[in-house]
C-alpha cells in the first residue's frame, strides 16, 4: 500500500508535464539559452525531488500503517508502553476432549502473553462469553492473570467474538503507545462463523490481531444430542411420556456403539445403543412414566469411544397429579347431548380414556350432591345447579377455603335469589324465608346476579373482550383459538350487578360490556363464574374449537397451576423469561444455576402484564426458580443446553478467515509458537524523524530548484 | 481624462488615447510643461511661405511688413537648412508585438517616435522616418515643415508588425544612404545578435552622426516572471518552442537578458552611442526627457 502511493507523485509529475500552458514570447532564443545552461542541474534536481516526494509519500503511508519491528512472535514491547487486549475463547467447543485440554491449554497461552509484558503495560483479558456483569478492563498484567484469566470458565454457549472484538477495540481505541490484539482460541466453525466485522463497528486495521490456536488441528469424530422432542398427550404422574432424541453425527467417519442413556432425577431409566453412520442422524426413543407430581430433571447422555462433542442433553418435567373434577348436572336430560355437562366431560375428556387422561371428569346430578364430599376433588362444577342450600354453601365455602376450585356455569334452572343470599353479601333474600345465619361465611360470587338477559334475535352478542395475560386464559394468546372464541355467540346470560366490580376479576367480556367470565379468590382457592351456560342452550361456545382448551384451561387454573410439560430447555445464552400476575410486580424471583450461584430476577410491570427475564444462562444444566411467594405460578425448574452446532468441530480454514477479517492485519499461530518469545518495536517515532527529515531536504532542494 | 503630471506618460492611459497625434501631443505638451521653456533653435532663414497667425506662434516671427500691406497678421516660414536632420527609425518586425501590459512594444514605439517627430519639428528640426523589419519597410526624408508632422503620423498609424529581426543589416543599410550628418534615433527591442547591432549602429558613428538607442522591452521579457510547465512560441519563428520550468529557468534568463543588455550598453558606450533601455511599463516622458538632454 505504501509502495502504491509512492506512484502518487509519479503520477503528479507525469500529470503536471502534460499539463502545460502555451505563450508567444519574443524573446524564445533567451529561454532556450537559459534552459540549455540550466538543464542539466535542472533535470537532476527534479528527479532527486521526485525521488525524495515519494519517498515522502512511503513513508507517509507507512507511518499511517504503524509498522512493528518483530522478532519472533512479539510478545513484549520495545520503545513504548504496550496495551494488550487478550480474548479468551471459553465456548463449550474449548472443553472437548480432542485428545488435549484445549481451555487449559488456552489458559497457558494467555498466562505466557501476560506473562511477557512489563511492569509499565496493560492489559485486557476478554471472555468470547463473558459471565457476570463485570466490564472488561484494562490493568496491570498480574492483576489480569489473578482477576480474569484464572477465574475464568468454559460456558455452554457459542463464542461470541463480535461482541469481544468490539470490547477489545473500544479498550484499544483509547490506549496510547503500542498495542496489540490476541485471541486465543480453538478456531471452531461455530463461533468463527457468526463473526461479523462491520457489526464490530469501529475497529483499527492497524492493530494486528494476533490469533492463538489451541486444540487439535484435525477435526475429531463428534456427535451430539441435536433435538429432544417429547411425545405426550398429557403429562402426569402414571401416564407414559415418549422422548425422541435426535442424535447427529459430525464427524467423519461411522460412530458405533454409542450409548444413549435416559436419566431422570439422577436415575438412570432406560438405555439405547445406536451406531452413527457419518453425517447422519440417528433418532433413540424412550418411553417413561413418574411416579409423582411436581418438577423433574433429567438429560438424555451419549456414552462411547472415540468422539467428542456435547453428550448431554438437559430437559424438566413439570406435572400435577391427576385431577378429579366433579360435574353436577343441574339440568338431566333423557337425551345425553342435551344435558347439562355433556359438553364439559367431553372437553375435559375427549377420548374418554380415563386410565390415560390427567383430568379425571365425574358427573352426579344435583340431587346426589349432598351425599358426595367434595374434598375428593380438586375442581367442582356447577352446571346449571338451580338450588343452593345452606349446607351446600358452607361445604362449597369450606371447599373453595382450603385450595378447591368451583366453576359455576349458569342457566335457567338457577334461583339467583338462593345463590345471591348464600353465595354473595348481597340484601336479596328469598321473600319469606328467614335470612340464614350467614356468620363466618365467606361470599364465594364476585358479585349479585341480576336479571337473566336475553339476547333479542336481530342482536348478535358475542365474545368481545378475553384477557389472555391471566394465567387462566394464556392458551387464547394463540390467535386462531382467541378468533375460535371470539366467533362465540350468546343468547342468554345473567348480569353480574356489582357497584365495585372492576375490570380486575373479569376475565371475559361480552360485545355488550357485560361480564361473561368472572374471579374471586377466597382463601387458598378460587372462584370462577360463567354468566351464561356450559351447554349450548344460552350459546354455541361448546360447539367452537376453543371450548375444550377453554374448559381445559379453566379447571386447570382453578386446580392451582398449569397443566404438566416436558420442557427440553433454552439454548445457552438466550433468556429465561416469565410471565405473571401483574400483582407480583415489584417481586424477585432467585434463580440458582447449575454452579449453585444465585441471582435475582425482578419481576417488572409493563403494557398490563408482569414479566421477569435472566439472561445468565451461561452454563448447561439444570436452572432451579425459586418464587418470592407459593402463589407466583413459575415453574420451578428449567434446562439450559449448549447450542447443537457447538459439537461441530472443523477449523475455520483460512481463506474463510482471510474473508472474515479482510482489512484487519492478522497473523494465525500455533499455542506452541508462543515459546518463541521475541519482542516487537514501535517504528513511529523512527519514521516520523525520516519523515521530518526527508520534508526538510524536499524544502531545500526545491528552492535550490529556483535559484 | 487624466489629472496628474504623471497620467500624461502612463501608457496604460495611453492606451486609450486612439489618435496617435493626439498620443504624441499629449506626451509633448507634458513634457514641456514639466520644464523651462527653453529658447528656439535653429530656425532657417530662407522663405519658404507665409501663413496666417495663430494663437501660440511666437511674435516675434510676425511678418510686419505682411500686417502693413495688408492688415492681416502672417507668419513667416521658412524651408531647409534647420539645425538638425533627425532619423527616426522604428522597429515593426514580429517581436515588437508583444505586451504583457496595455502597449505592446510596437505601440510604445510608434508613441514614442511620434512624440520625439512632435518634439523634433516643433523645435523646427528636421525629422524623417524609416520602419523596418528584417528590411527597410517605409523610408520619409527628414523634413523641418509642420505640416510633415501629419504625413510621419499617418505612416506611423498605417504600419503594422511583420517579418523577422535583422536590425544590423538594416541599419548598415540605412547609414549607407545618410548623406548629412545629423541624429539617428533608433526604436528596436534588439532581439538580434548584439555584435551585429553594434556593427550597424558604429557605421552611422563613422559616418559624423550622433545616435540615439531606445532599446525598448517588455517588462515580462527582462523578468520572465511566469510559473508553471509552459510552452513558449517564438512570435516570428514559430517552428522555434521550448518547454521549459520558467520558476527553474528564470535566474539564468535574467542574467542572459542583463547579460544581452550590457553588451548593447557597453559597445554603445564605447562608440558614444546614447543607450536608453526602456520597458514598455515604464513612463513616456522618461524617454523624451533622455533625448532632451541630449539636444542641450
Amino acid at each position: 500500500m505504501a509502495l502504491a502511493a509512492g506512484v502518487i507523485p509519479l503520477v503528479i509529475h507525469l500529470l503536471n508535464r502534460r499539463q502545460q500552458k502555451r505563450l508567444r514570447f519574443p524573446a524564445v532564443r533567451f529561454v532556450l539559452i537559459s534552459q540549455r545552461r540550466v538543464a542539466r542541474t535542472y533535470n537532476l534536481r527534479n528527479w532527486l525531488l521526485l525521488a525524495v516526494r515519494t519517498l515522502a509519500v512511503i513513508l507517509l503511508a507507512l507511518l499511517l500503517a504503524h509498522p512493528l519491528w518483530e522478532t519472533g512472535v512479539g510478545l513484549a514491547a520495545r520503545g513504548a508502553p504496550l496495551t494488550a487486549a487478550i480474548i479468551v475463547d471459553n465456548s463449550l467447543s474449548m472443553q472437548v476432549r480432542d485428545g488435549g485440554a484445549p481451555f487449559d491449554e488456552a489458559k497457558k497461552a494467555a498466562t505466557r502473553i501476560l506473562d511477557a509484558l512489563d511492569e509499565g503495560d496493560r492489559a485486557a483479558v476478554i471472555a468470547t462469553n463473558p459471565v457476570g456483569s463485570t466490564a472488561a478492563a484494562l490493568k496491570a498484567p498480574e492483576e489480569a492473570t489473578l482477576k480474569d484469566l484464572r477465574p475464568l470458565a468454559v460456558t455452554a454457549g457459542t463464542a461470541d467474538l463480535t461482541g469481544a472484538l468490539r470490547t477489545a477495540y473500544g479498550l484499544l481505541r483509547g490506549a496510547g503507545g503500542q498495542k496489540s490484539l490476541w485471541v486465543v482460541t480453538d478456531l471452531r466453525v461455530a463461533g468463527w462463523d457468526r463473526l461479523s466485522l462491520p457489526a464490530v463497528g469501529e475497529y483499527d486495521p492497524t492493530v494486528p490481531v494476533k490469533i492463538v490456536t489451541v486444540g487439535a488441528v484435525e477435526t475429531p469424530p463428534s456427535a451430539t444430542i441435536k433435538e429432544l422432542e417429547a411425545r405426550a398427550a398429557q403429562v402426569a404422574p402414571g401416564l407414559d411420556i415418549e422422548l425422541a432424541a435426535t442424535v447427529v453425527n459430525f464427524g467423519a467417519g461411522e460412530i458405533p456403539d454409542v450409548t444413549a442413556r435416559l436419566t431422570i432425577d439422577d436415575k438412570v431409566r432406560d438405555e439405547k445403543q445406536v451406531t452413527l453412520a457419518e453425517g447422519a442422524e440417528a433418532t433413540v426413543g424412550f418411553r417413561f412414566n413418574l411416579e409423582r407430581p411436581g418438577s423433574h430433571s433429567g438429560y438424555v447422555s451419549l456414552h462411547g469411544d472415540g468422539f467428542s462433542g456435547n453428550r448431554r442433553h438437559y430437559f424438566t418435567i413439570h406435572t400435577r397429579d391427576r385431577l378429579n373434577v366433579l360435574l353436577v348436572d343441574g339440568d338431566p336430560q333423557r337425551a345425553l347431548v342435551a344435558s347439562e355437562t355433556f359438553f364439559l366431560s367431553r372437553a375435559l375428556n375427549p377420548t374418554g380414556d380415563l386410565a390415560n387422561s390427567v383430568l379425571l371428569p365425574e358427573v352426579i346430578l344435583s340431587g346426589a350432591l349432598e351425599q358426595v364430599d367434595p374434598e375428593g376433588y380438586q375442581v367442582v362444577v356447577l352446571a346449571n345447579v338451580p338450588h343452593m342450600t345452606l349446607d351446600l354453601a358452607k361445604r362449597l365455602v369450606a371447599f373453595v377455603e382450603g385450595g378447591g376450585g368451583l366453576l359455576l356455569a349458569l342457566g335457567d334452572r338457577v334461583i339467583a335469589q338462593e345463590y345471591n343470599t348464600l353465595l354473595s353479601r348481597g340484601p336479596l333474600a328469598v321473600p319469606g324465608v328467614p335470612l340464614p345465619d350467614l356468620r363466618g361465611l365467606a361470599p364465594l360470587l364476585p358479585g349479585i346476579l341480576g336479571e337473566r338477559r336475553r339476547v333479542p334475535l336481530d342482536q348478535n352478542v358475542g365474545v368481545e373482550q378475553v384477557d389472555t395475560s391471566h394465567s387462566a386464559l394464556a392458551a387464547f394468546g394463540d390467535r386462531r383459538l382467541l378468533d375460535s372464541l371470539r366467533s362465540a355467540r350468546v343468547s342468554s346470560y345473567f348480569e353480574l350487578v356489582t357497584p365495585n366490580l372492576d375490570s380486575e376479576g373479569v376475565l371475559m367480556r361480552l360485545g355488550n360490556g357485560q361480564p361473561l367470565l368472572v374471579e374471586r379468590k377466597v382463601g387458598k382457592g378460587r372462584v370462577l363464574v360463567l354468566t351464561t351456560s356450559a351447554d349450548s342452550a344460552w350459546s354455541n361456545l361448546p360447539l367452537k374449537t376453543a371450548y375444550v382448551p377453554l374448559v381445559q384451561s379453566l379447571v386447570s387454573y382453578l386446580a392451582g397451576g398449569s397443566r404438566g410439560s416436558v420442557d427440553t430447555g433454552i439454548t445457552a445464552g438466550e433468556a429465561k423469561q416469565w410471565t405473571v400476575a401483574p400483582v407480583h410486580a415489584g417481586m424477585d424471583l432467585r434463580v440458582v444455576d447449575p454452579r449453585r450461584s444465585e441471582k435475582a430476577v425482578t419481576i417488572t410491570a409493563a403494557d398490563g402484564k408482569a414479566a421477569g427475564a435472566f439472561d445468565g444462562n451461561h452454563f448447561a444444566g439444570i436452572y432451579r426458580v425459586v418464587p418470592p411467594s407459593a402463589d407466583v405460578d413459575v415453574p420451578g425448574l428449567y434446562a439450559v443446553n449448549p447450542p447443537v452446532l457447538e459439537s461441530r468441530l472443523e477449523r475455520m480454514g483460512a481463506e474463510e478467515l482471510e474473508r472474515k477479517l479482510g482489512p484487519v492485519n492478522h497473523e494465525v499461530m500455533a499455542a506452541g509458537a508462543l515459546s518463541a518469545g521475541g519482542s516487537r518495536t514501535d517504528l513511529a517515532l523512527a519514521l516520523v524523524v525520516l519523515l521530518m527529515a526527508t520534508l526538510l531536504f524536499e524544502g531545500w532542494l526545491g528552492q535550490r530548484n529556483y535559484e | 481624462m487624466a489629472t496628474s503630471e504623471q497620467s500624461y506618460f502612463d501608457p496604460a492611459v495611453l492606451a486609450r488615447l486612439s489618435n496617435l497625434h493626439l498620443k504624441a501631443r499629449w506626451v509633448v505638451e507634458g513634457v514641456m510643461a514639466g520644464l523651462h521653456r527653453s529658447r528656439a533653435k535653429g530656425f532657417s532663414v530662407e522663405f519658404e511661405q507665409h501663413r496666417e497667425y495663430s494663437p501660440g506662434d511666437e511674435i516675434r516671427r510676425i511678418d510686419w511688413k505682411a500686417l502693413g500691406k495688408l492688415d492681416r497678421y502672417f507668419i513667416k516660414e521658412f524651408e531647409d537648412e534647420s539645425n538638425l536632420k533627425t532619423h527616426l527609425l522604428l522597429d515593426v518586425s514580429g517581436s515588437m508585438d508583444y505586451a504583457s501590459g496595455a502597449l505592446t512594444k510596437f505601440q510604445y514605439g510608434c508613441i514614442l517616435v511620434a512624440s520625439l517627430a512632435y518634439l523634433i519639428l516643433r523645435q523646427q528640426d528636421a525629422a524623417g522616418l524609416t520602419t523596418f523589419s528584417d528590411r527597410i519597410d517605409t523610408q520619409l526624408p527628414p523634413k523641418a515643415t509642420r505640416g510633415y508632422m501629419v504625413e510621419l503620423l499617418q505612416r506611423l498609424e498605417a504600419e503594422t508588425t511583420r517579418g523577422d529581426t535583422d536590425v544590423g543589416k538594416v541599419l548598415l543599410e540605412v547609414a549607407g544612404g545618410i548623406r548629412r550628418r545629423g541624429l539617428v534615433v533608433l526604436v528596436s527591442d534588439l532581439l538580434d545578435d548584439a555584435e551585429s547591432v553594434l556593427q550597424g549602429l558604429r557605421l552611422f558613428r563613422f559616418k559624423g552622426n550622433d545616435v540615439l538607442v531606445f532599446h525598448v522591452m517588455d517588462e515580462t521579457e527582462m523578468t520572465l516572471p511566469f510559473s508553471g510547465n509552459t510552452r513558449f512560441e517564438d512570435i516570428e519563428d514559430p517552428g522555434l518552442r521550448v518547454t521549459a520550468d520558467p520558476k527553474a529557468i528564470q535566474a539564468e534568463y535574467r542574467r542572459v537578458v542583463a547579460n544581452h543588455i550590457d553588451t548593447l550598453r557597453s559597445g554603445c558606450h564605447q562608440y558614444a552611442i546614447d543607450y536608453q533601455l526602456v520597458s514598455t511599463a515604464t513612463p513616456l516622458d522618461q524617454a523624451l526627457v533622455s533625448y532632451l538632454s541630449w539636444r542641450k
